[in-house]
């Protein structure tokens, strides 16, 4: 047993304050800015009293709302200026709304005690993550209700990243874990498949994430939730057909680590590049295979579980 | 123009029939990811499949094959990721075939699942344009059908419109009716609590469960009579808490997931009492259709619980259930009293 795992989530310094907040009576438009300017997953609601309201997640608000137009692709885009007009009315009232007229807010039970244990934290917050509609952060709050700070996945990979012994773990020790069963293993489409394919097999399944590969298996790009739940509305459901090549992260652009190289990578690639997901893969013959896609939310999964181990 | 003249034709009742609105449509050679989608995006519980004349249209002109309904979607699909009760949770070797089944169906042609071929098979009710009356859409959407040689009955609660030439102009829902029966023209009928319409019926005549009552019970229930909801109540029988109806029940039910969730107890999937499911015997009528259909919201109850707020526990006795086939035939009733007792 690792004692830095046991001590409290307040003297780790794991709980922050730079998280974003808003009114539950505030706007739609408020929440979409942060979400958008900000790059923020989830927002803290409070109530006029400045009490723990619930959380609201980035996908909830990109699925009441149509897509930015620069996400569609050309040939998608609306183009006839009656149906224009109702899209943009429709935007309108939309973003004016209170967020509790839109939203269900999620009801997350929020953390009390900032002197748990940190590892007590980590499995709550993999807990939440995986039983709610995908909450990456744990409120915490005061005894009066009001909102503390949050502990989100960065925090405490930034705590961890001093844990050498941890971080000089290999990536692929990943694919062994006992929790990595078939269901998370990389989900792969072809990139002829299409968005209403994709936007299924998220519905369906527990994957947050597709990889897309040739007939060979070779990786070629890659989509993950947002992107599917952004170009998912009625107003564009001809999106449906599309091919997810043209949608896709292409290679390139996303955070490739060899199955040998350390999860320090990973961490890196999380805290210093602002990645959301690393993609663990296999290089044979100078083709690309991904192994698994892994999320902050999966290396804390793994160190509860290295905890438990030891 | 008023829908209490049962006689009359329905492109003078339902003008917009007229003017060529989109249909949501599908063809059996679409996949099941598509039918899925159409329904969520759009919050439809019916999409027409059509065989069209010419394949290149777009036009939703030729046979209509079958209406499949999210009942009918939701029977052959798994439980959506989001809904699975953590507290149940699936075994691995559950979770490796609920991902072969899901790789395996959405790409599958809606013609080559064989429960909606064989929906393909059963005629249709359909109304047309020129020829059908008002009476026509009332029965079509109160009485459900038992297709011959099946064993099971079907209830039409969106009906197809035929125009000239095969096209099809637009359908007429449940919900269409209701907003027309919700008009001033009706102001008697709508002012009337639904106690004093006796459109209700009553606890003493509905088959309940209790929140500890499980999935596969329910299922059968349903599977054995013609009706979509049954109220739940506490153990004690004292207080209605829910009501669960044939998708939420099918939607838990799959083969996959049949011994997980065959004894998952009601109180895990009901839908809880809350304003948009619940009535009381004293509201009016015109009240009663807005909770039905209600103005800001897409939630389209079929059934709403009828129940009376406690004063002391704040909790609700139940009263009783009203489907909008009760405000149907309640509202023939008041447009056509004679027919009605004829």
């Amino acid at each position: 047993m690792e004692s830095s795992d046991a001590v409290s989530i307040e003297d780790t310094k794991v709980i922050t304050n730079d998280f974003c907040i808003l009114k539950d009576t505030d706007t739609v438009a408020e929440a979409l800015a942060l979400i958008t300017v900000q790059n923020a997953s989830e927002i803290v609601i409070v109530d006029e009293d400045k009490k723990f309201a619930g959380i609201l997640t980035d996908l909830s608000i990109l699925r009441s709302l149509p897509p930015p137009v620069l996400d569609v692709p050309v040939k998608f885009r609306i183009k006839t200026p009656k149906f224009r007009q109702q899209l943009n009315e429709e935007l309108a009232n939309s973003l004016r709304k209170q967020i509790t007229e839109v939203f269900k807010l999620e009801k997350i039970k929020p953390y009390t005690s900032k002197n748990q244990r940190l590892i007590y934290a980590m499995d709550k917050l993999v807990d939440s993550y995986k039983s709610t509609s995908a909450i990456r952060v744990l409120p915490i709050i005061n005894e009066d209700e009001t909102v503390y700070g949050v502990v989100s996945p960065e925090s405490i990979l930034s705590y961890l990243k001093s844990n050498q012994k941890f971080c000089q773990l290999k990536a692929e020790r990943f694919l062994a874990l006992p929790e990595v069963d078939s269901m998370e293993q990389p989900y792969t489409l072809l990139p002829s498949d299409t968005l209403a394919q994709a936007r299924f097999a998220m519905k369906y399944l527990p994957i947050k994430h597709i990889t897309i590969c040739d007939s060979d298996g070779h990786l070629l790009g890659m989509i993950d939730k947002k992107q599917v739940t952004t170009l998912t509305h009625p107003m564009y459901f001809s999106l449906m057909g599309i091919s997810l090549s043209k949608i896709m992260k292409p290679v390139t652009k996303l955070c490739l680590v060899e199955k040998s190289q350390t999860l320090q990578e990973c961490i890196n690639a999380y805290l210093n590049l602002g990645f959301k997901e690393v993609v663990i893969v296999e290089q044979l013959l100078g083709k690309i295979y991904p192994k698994m896609v892994v999320t902050p939310i999966d290396i804390l999964q793994f160190r509860v579980q290295v905890y438990r181990q030891n | 123009m008023s829908i209490n003249n049962m006689e009359a034709r329905i492109d003078q009742e339902f003008p917009e029939l007229l003017q060529n609105r989109p249909l949501r449509w599908l063809k059996p050679t679409d996949t099941v990811d598509y039918l899925d989608a159409m329904i969520d995006e759009f919050k439809i519980r019916h999409v027409p499949i059509i065989e069209p004349i010419d394949p290149k249209s777009d036009e939703p002109r030729g046979e209509l094959k079958t209406v499949i309904s999210k009942t009918d979607l939701v029977k052959l699909l798994t439980p959506p990721n989001e809904l699975y009760p953590p507290e149940f949770p699936l075994t691995p070797q559950q979770k490796s075939q609920l991902r072969k089944f899901n790789e395996e169906i959405s790409a599958k042609c809606l013609n080559e699942i064989e429960d909606f071929a064989q929906l393909m098979t059963i005629p249709v009710k359909t109304l047309s344009l020129n020829n059908s009356k008002v009476k026509d859409v009332f029965k079509d959407l109160i009485d459900p059908v038992k297709p011959e040689g099946q064993n099971f009955t079907r209830r039409y609660r969106t009906l197809c419109v035929y125009g000239d030439n095969q096209l099809i102009v637009g359908t007429i829902s449940y919900t269409d009716v209701l907003r027309k029966i919700n008009d001033p023209n009706h102001t008697q009928f709508l002012r009337a609590t639904i106690g004093q319409n006796i459109l209700f019926k009553k606890r003493e005549d509905l088959t309940v469960l209790t929140e500890d009552d499980n999935l596969l019970r329910a299922r059968r229930i349903l599977k054995e009579n013609s009706f979509t909801h049954i109220p739940i109540t506490t153990a004690d029988g004292r207080f209605v808490t829910g009501i669960v109806d044939d998708v939420i029940v099918n939607t838990f039910l799959h083969d996959i997931t049949l011994t997980q969730y065959s004894k998952l107890p009601l109180k895990y999937i009901m839908l809880p009492m809350n304003e948009r499911n619940s009535v009381s015997p004293g509201t009016v009528t015109s009240k009663v259709i807005e909770t039905f259909v209600p103005p800001n919201s897409k939630d389209r109850p079929t059934a709403l619980v009828v129940c009376t707020k406690d004063s002391d526990s704040g909790k609700f006795t139940f009263d009783g259930i009203i489907s909008y086939t009760d405000i149907f035939r309640g509202f023939q009733k008041w447009a056509n009293p004679q027919s009605a007792n004829s």
